[in-house]
């Protein structure tokens, strides 16, 4: 026995030395144990992952594939989908998108008779229909050019109505216009 | 026992602690336990009439420790040698040292050589052993040699084996004790530091595995959180189709404005030239209601077309 040992308290020695062989026991062992318990964990957990993920792969990979045909069966597109955009965005731009309309018939010579504003109108399934009605009169040809501007290309129409007015060939005409944009009524969640 | 610095000593302490607490520890186990896996440890080298040590035992060990003494076999295949010096070469003599003292081992024996040792130190050494405790006291029963037996017994035992010891007893049961020198094995290459690395190199490499699988652990969560992301646009876009399936059956279903603009570029060269338009109106999204008016013998025909948005009716 030690020098050291026989110092210590003849009560404790038995578990002093007990307590020493436990504290190398897990000083040695349990950083081994944790890193195997870690590896093997791990490793059951790339093995399920790698199977799960493939499955996931499969089904997604199906899935994907139904959606593209059933996008291209309706013959839906990304102008469709924007219904889903932000309601308060979508709203501020189809206003400023129908005004700039409005200015520039009125920049082209044509009389804005009626300006309805921008109108809200509660839908089914949480869908609003935003309009903005115009009727304006004037020449024809620049009414049709500003309507046919790309700059406006954004807007859709849910009335258009042109009537000729005066002398037949005259090229005046009375035209009720309104713009439809179709928006959900809250942000969509994704 | 030669120190080889302060490293060996406190390496030497603390090994010796070690020992007494796995032999505590073990002493309180089965026997089946401690003394399986028996194999031999070393040679007996032991001293005759002559003074001339010359094998006379092996002595075994248990993968726990405990220790055996057995005769020979002939087969001992070993590089490990104990020369155990003649009792009547040891001046034996037990001092009792405060409790104070004994904590300090060696170090405290150095300084109280003079009360043991009658031979100058240069020509000795000692090794020695705990004796009881009595109160406040410790005994620390002391072996001391002249350097002349321990030369020999060391040439002894380095002629037979490249790791060897000098001890002062080694009894029947094969507990060795008052060890007086050892091979100058450097601390380095003592097994203890063998298995050290041994154990060292196991954990290098249980971590390296262990961060290489934590890797592929996070590749494999990535790879499906993106899968997952993937299975909600798909649903997302799934249930937005649905929705504007139902907002097209109720009937909502503004057309855009290029559709109108380019569906009316096409009408004007398809009117025949005595017609006249009179009015232009969408028809439920699908199609221009087109109403022209020709004047025939003076009176005015009106006529009504649908011009699908699509092309040409």
């Amino acid at each position: 026995m030690t020098l050291l040992a026989e110092t210590l308290p003849a009560r404790g020695r038995s578990a002093i030395a007990w307590a020493t062989i436990l504290w190398l026991v897990l000083v040695f062992a349990v950083p081994v144990v944790l890193l195997a318990a870690n590896i093997s964990g791990a490793l059951g957990h790339v093995g399920g992952a790698a199977s799960e993920n493939a499955l996931m792969e499969e089904r997604i990979g199906e899935r994907a594939g139904a959606l593209q045909a059933r996008l291209a069966e309706s013959g839906r597109t990304d102008r469709d989908l924007a219904v889903f955009d932000d309601p308060v965005e979508a709203a501020e731009t189809f206003e400023a998108s129908a005004v700039a309309v409005r200015d520039a018939l009125e920049a082209a010579g044509l009389q804005i008779r009626a300006d309805g504003g921008l109108v809200r109108t509660d839908l089914a399934d949480g869908f609003l229909k935003l309009s903005y009605r115009l009727q304006f009169s004037g020449p024809v040809e620049p009414a049709l050019s500003v309507l046919s501007d790309p700059a406006h290309a954004s807007l859709s129409v849910e009335v258009f109505d042109l009537r000729a007015t005066g002398e037949a060939g005259s090229g005046e005409l009375n035209a009720t216009v309104e713009f439809v944009r179709i928006s959900v009524t809250e942000p969509a969640d994704d | 026992m030669q120190q080889s610095g302060v490293l060996a000593s406190w390496a030497a302490e603390a090994g010796a602690f070690i020992a007494w607490a796995a032999a505590k520890v073990c002493a309180s186990l089965p026997s089946a336990v401690t003394q399986a896996g028996w194999r031999l440890h070393a040679v007996l080298l032991e001293a005759g009439p002559d003074r001339t040590y010359t094998p006379s035992a092996r002595l075994e060990t248990s993968w726990l420790g405990a220790r055996r003494r057995r005769p020979l076999t002939g087969q001992e295949k070993t590089s490990r040698a104990i020369a155990v010096l003649p009792r009547d070469a040891q001046y034996r003599r037990t001092l009792s040292l405060s409790r104070t003292a004994a904590r300090r081992g060696r170090r405290a024996l150095e300084l109280r050589r003079d009360e043991f040792s009658p031979i100058p130190a240069d020509q000795s050494a000692y090794a020695f052993r705990a004796a009881g405790s009595d109160g406040d006291r410790v005994g620390v029963q002391i072996a001391l040699v002249r350097r002349s037996d321990l030369d020999r017994a060391r040439d002894a035992a380095a002629a037979s084996a490249a790791d060897w010891r000098i001890a002062g007893e080694c009894d029947e049961r094969g507990d060795v004790d008052f060890i007086l020198a050892r091979s100058g094995t450097s601390l380095l290459r003592r097994p203890v530091i063998g298995w050290l690395a041994v154990y060292v190199a196991l954990l290098i490499l249980l971590i390296s595995l262990a961060g290489r699988f934590e890797r592929e652990v996070a590749q494999a969560d990535t790879q499906r959180g993106g899968w997952l992301e993937q299975a909600r646009e798909i649903r997302s876009l799934s249930d937005r189709l649905d929705r504007l399936d139902t907002l097209a059956e109720a009937g909502v279903d503004p057309v855009p404005l290029p559709v109108v603009m380019t569906g009316l570029s096409g009408l004007a060269d398809s009117l025949p030239e005595d017609a006249s338009l009179e009015r232009i109106r969408l028809s439920g999204g699908e199609a221009l209601i087109v109403q022209t008016g020709r004047l025939t013998d003076g009176r005015l025909e009106r006529d009504q077309t649908h011009w699908p948005l699509g092309g040409e009716e």
